[in-house]
């Protein structure tokens, strides 16, 4: 049955590997641009690619051992985001199932076999929250984005959030989002654009340097009658349009202390989202706000150092009513976060092209859930946490090798002063692992290489797992407490083939077998109101197969495909309802289609297709909801009216769901269907 | 008796058609794309910011450009630019002198590039070309296309014999050789 799925699965394989989501066949304007224009416009980062790999210093690709996809970022406008959440942008990658639930909430997938917690996000190398900040972040301050698979990751520390799914543990790997760093040229860019639901959105963008300072400042504001997104009668139910408002403010400063790879950065970011659900007191307001400082001095031709500081704050606040039974306030919950993640990295090249890296990272994050009823405030968790890591790696190249091997020391701490309201018996936990991770890649020709890696990962509950979140079951959303939780602990393993037959043709390929003991699953157990119980689930084991083609048939079409198939099981024979199930969240086949052409009248479309197989949303036969088995296809049309480099005036038209389907996600969500958005945006 | 259809002797006009398409596209193949040549010298010209000379002439700084005529000829719409603070000269062709030169490109197109990098022993200039394998070969920088564009691929050995300090942002962007 398993070997047949996977078998299906490769006949029916459309393939793409995505760092070709950069063929870009409207290149074309770089033929038109002066000499002067050319080098003021187009930076040494943008006439390659650069890879940040799991060493942590910058790469040459072909010298990394895991396989990672980059989207540049000139690329990211080409994609639709009808949720505006950058997460959208990383659901063609194979090997990931990414569902934004809507524009009002967080992406919620899987990544080679396993739920959302085992893949991070970084920000410039740096942990960020893999839910919140895909929906906050604005990608125009991004040169690049990075999606590294696989356990070679584990280098990178867990991610201490208690928020959505807990922690989380690059396993299945990382997503590293690269911010824009050296100016070459000043460039302000605008962009206005309304569609479907009464959407309208502003951006505005500018870089510039001076002297040794480079900069960019950007802004944007947006606000929508969204529809509803809920399925009918579920929690989601509405009794009117829902709207909300979103507006951002960001900064990044960097200095070049005399040369280029000596540079201190600060970079700001401030995100506003205001609106209601559709039902009079059901209104939320969401402020989160980073900060991310990094220091990198390549001290000499050996040494590298990187120093690298940051903050979050996520505040969610939601009110809340009795519905079915009553639409009148019943409560308002509040959420308040803050992590403070610190990492020092120290590299030492040796041995010709050997690399020795060798680092420590803390996070530390306060917590806590209150609920206000009457006016009367309930606090329900407080938590502390911190958590250590130490980490050493050494990758040597011995002529057509490259062989790397690192070990991590990990250890997590949390302090209760409050969980479900009560103060625990046990007000401290500890936990400490010891974390490995090895890689080899063998580079068989300039165009042709095989790689393989296996890491080890673990992965403390979330106090938000411990305590619950709910102060009233009967009536209140939201997670349902189990102080019995363990921890968990996990190996992955990847085997892959990266082949490039012609200049323009590229093939890939891995396989992925991730095993995670005393694994922690997120059930959904009550529909309504919409309640989640994170339980000890015994085994869970992922294996699949990922493949990709893709071609860049020159500026006038290119196209990729990919299909990933996975074969998932939970293993406990204590609980038969569960034992033997798939695990959630993990469709067993996904696959992509997509395709750039340049049309009569100089009309550029960008199109893509993305079908998602079968999944759950739950390991309890008994409840849970069968998803999936639906496609989806988004397309974007671009049409040019004056280029004179550097300035450029551009028509767009983005289409969301072109077939309007409008099936069921997780957590009672549903698609919203067909979407427009036409807009104009000026660079100058 | 089945027998097999007899296959038609080409037609001379189609074969003659045949025969200057595939020359055009052989002539083609071989010839300088110009989007190819136009990110070369924006290469060439990047490159100086992430280079470090120890002797630098006070008078200006030189790029060379042997072979390649587009190259030469894209990289002079910059030649009132100013780098490290020095304004900036190409020389093409007949006009250069290896040893005078900062950054030296060597087309693919000159066979006696061996002869010009054994010249060049113990001078401080940056060696390129886009010849296949160069950086392996005694040169410092080589061009070599990947799906489609130009990448770099860089000897730091032979940058290091030369007394040139290569910054760690452009060795990171470049395949090392040996």
């Amino acid at each position: 049955m398993h070997s047949a799925r996977l078998r299906t699965g490769f006949a029916c394989s459309l393939l793409w590997l995505a760092s070709q989501a950069q063929a870009n066949p409207a290149a074309s304007p770089v033929e038109s641009l002066s000499m002067e224009a050319l080098v003021d416009t187009l930076s040494l980062e943008d006439l390659a690619n650069m890879v940040v790999t799991d060493t942590k210093v910058a790469q040459s690709r072909d010298t990394v051992t895991q396989n990672i996809v980059v989207l540049p970022g000139d690329g990211l406008d080409r994609q639709p985001t009808p949720n505006r959440n950058i997460a959208e942008l990383l659901r063609h990658v194979s090997g990931q199932f990414v569902n934004v639930l809507s524009r009002n909430d967080a992406n919620w997938g899987s990544y080679a076999g396993l739920g959302p917690k085992y893949n991070s996000y970084l920000l410039d190398g740096l942990p960020i929250d893999s839910f919140v900040d895909p929906m906050s972040l604005d990608p125009w301050a991004f040169e690049r984005i990075e999606a590294h698979k696989g356990p070679a990751s584990v280098l990178y520390s867990n991610y201490l959030t208690m928020d959505f799914a807990g922690n989380e543990a690059p396993l299945a790997g990382t997503t590293n989002l690269i911010l824009r760093e050296r100016v070459d040229q000043t460039l302000t860019r605008l962009q206005a654009s309304h569609g479907t639901e009464d959407t309208s959105a502003l951006r505005a963008y500018h870089q510039g340097r001076q002297g040794n300072l480079s900069y960019f400042v950007g802004a944007s504001g947006e606000r929508a009658d969204y529809r509803m997104y809920g399925v009918p009668d579920s929690w989601l139910q509405t009794v009117e349009d829902p709207d909300y408002r979103k507006t951002k403010f960001y900064a990044k400063v960097s200095h070049a202390f005399g040369r280029d790879d000596h540079r201190l950065s600060l970079f700001a970011h401030h995100t506003r989202h205001d609106g209601d659900m559709g039902r009079p007191n059901r209104d939320f307001r969401h402020r989160y706000d980073l900060l991310n400082l990094v220091y990198n001095n390549a001290l000499s031709a050996a040494w590298h150092l990187q120093f690298k500081a940051g903050e979050r704050r996520y505040e969610r606040q939601f009110d809340n009513d009795n519905y079915p039974a009553s639409l009148d306030l019943l409560s308002v919950s509040r959420t308040p976060q803050r992590i403070r993640p610190l990492d020092l990295t120290l590299s030492y090249r040796h041995w010709g092209d050997a690399l020795l890296t060798v680092g420590v990272d803390h996070q530390r994050v306060d917590y806590r859930t209150e609920t206000r009823v009457d006016g009367v405030l309930n606090r329900e968790n407080r938590v502390e946490g911190s958590s250590r890591g130490l980490y050493l790696q050494e990758k040597v190249q011995l002529g057509d090798w490259v062989l790397r091997a690192g070990v991590r020391r990990n250890t997590l701490r949390h302090q209760y002063a409050l969980l479900g309201g009560q103060t625990p018996d046990a007000t401290r936990a500890e936990w400490s692992d010891n974390l490995w991770s090895i890689g080899a890649r063998y580079n068989l020709s300039p165009t042709l290489a095989l790689y393989a890696n296996a890491g080890s990962s673990f992965m403390a509950p979330a106090a938000k797992q411990i305590g619950g979140t709910i102060a009233n079951p009967l009536t209140d959303s939201g997670q349902i407490a189990n102080p019995g939780l363990g921890a968990e602990s996990g190996t992955g393993k990847d085997i892959g083939v990266e082949w490039r037959p012609t200049d323009t043709l590229t093939l890939g390929a891995r396989a992925f077998h991730n095993r995670v003991s005393s694994a922690i699953v997120d059930n959904v157990v009550n529909a309504n109101p919409s309640q989640a119980l994170a339980s000890n689930a015994g085994e869970l084991t992922a294996t699949g197969i990922e493949v990709d083609i893709a071609q860049d048939a020159g500026q006038w079409f290119s196209w990729f495909a990919n299909a990933t198939v996975s074969d998932t099981e939970t293993e406990d024979p204590a609980n038969p309802d569960q034992d033997g199930t798939r695990i959630p969240f993990v469709p067993d086949q996904v696959a992509n289609l997509g395709l750039s052409a340049r049309l009569p009248g100089d009309i550029q479309l960008h199109a893509y297709y993305h079908w998602v197989g079968r999944y759950y949303d739950s390991t309890s036969r008994a409840s849970r909801i069968p998803l999936g088995n639906h496609g989806v296809l988004n397309a974007r049309l671009e049409k040019a009216l004056a280029i004179a480099a550097p300035q450029s005036l551009t028509l767009f038209l983005d289409i969301g769901n072109l077939t309007d389907r409008r099936h069921e996600l997780p957590f009672g969500f549903r698609e919203t269907g067909f979407t427009a958005v036409a807009g104009v945006d000026v660079r100058f | 008796m089945a027998t097999w259809p007899a296959i038609a002797p080409p037609r001379p006009a189609l074969a003659a058609l045949l025969a200057a398409l595939l020359a055009l596209f052989t002539s083609l193949a071989a010839a300088e794309n110009p989007l190819e040549a136009k990110v070369k010298a924006a290469y060439l010209f990047n490159l100086t910011k992430f280079v470090d000379w120890p002797d630098l002439p006070a008078d200006a700084l030189h790029i060379c450009v042997i072979g390649s005529d587009a190259i030469g000829g894209l990289l002079g719409e910059l030649r009132d630019r100013r780098v490290k603070d020095r304004p900036l000269r190409i020389d093409r062709n007949g006009g250069v002198v290896p040893g005078n030169c900062q950054v030296l490109f060597i087309s693919r197109s000159e066979d006696g590039w061996r002869d010009i990098l054994q010249g060049l022993s113990g001078s401080t200039v940056l060696t390129v070309s886009d010849r296949d394998s160069f950086a392996s070969n005694g040169g410092m920088v080589g061009f070599y296309t990947e799906s489609g564009k130009v990448k770099l691929e860089i000897n730091p050995q032979a940058a290091r014999d030369a007394n040139l300090h290569i910054s760690s942002k452009l060795l990171e962007l470049a395949r090392s050789v040996p």
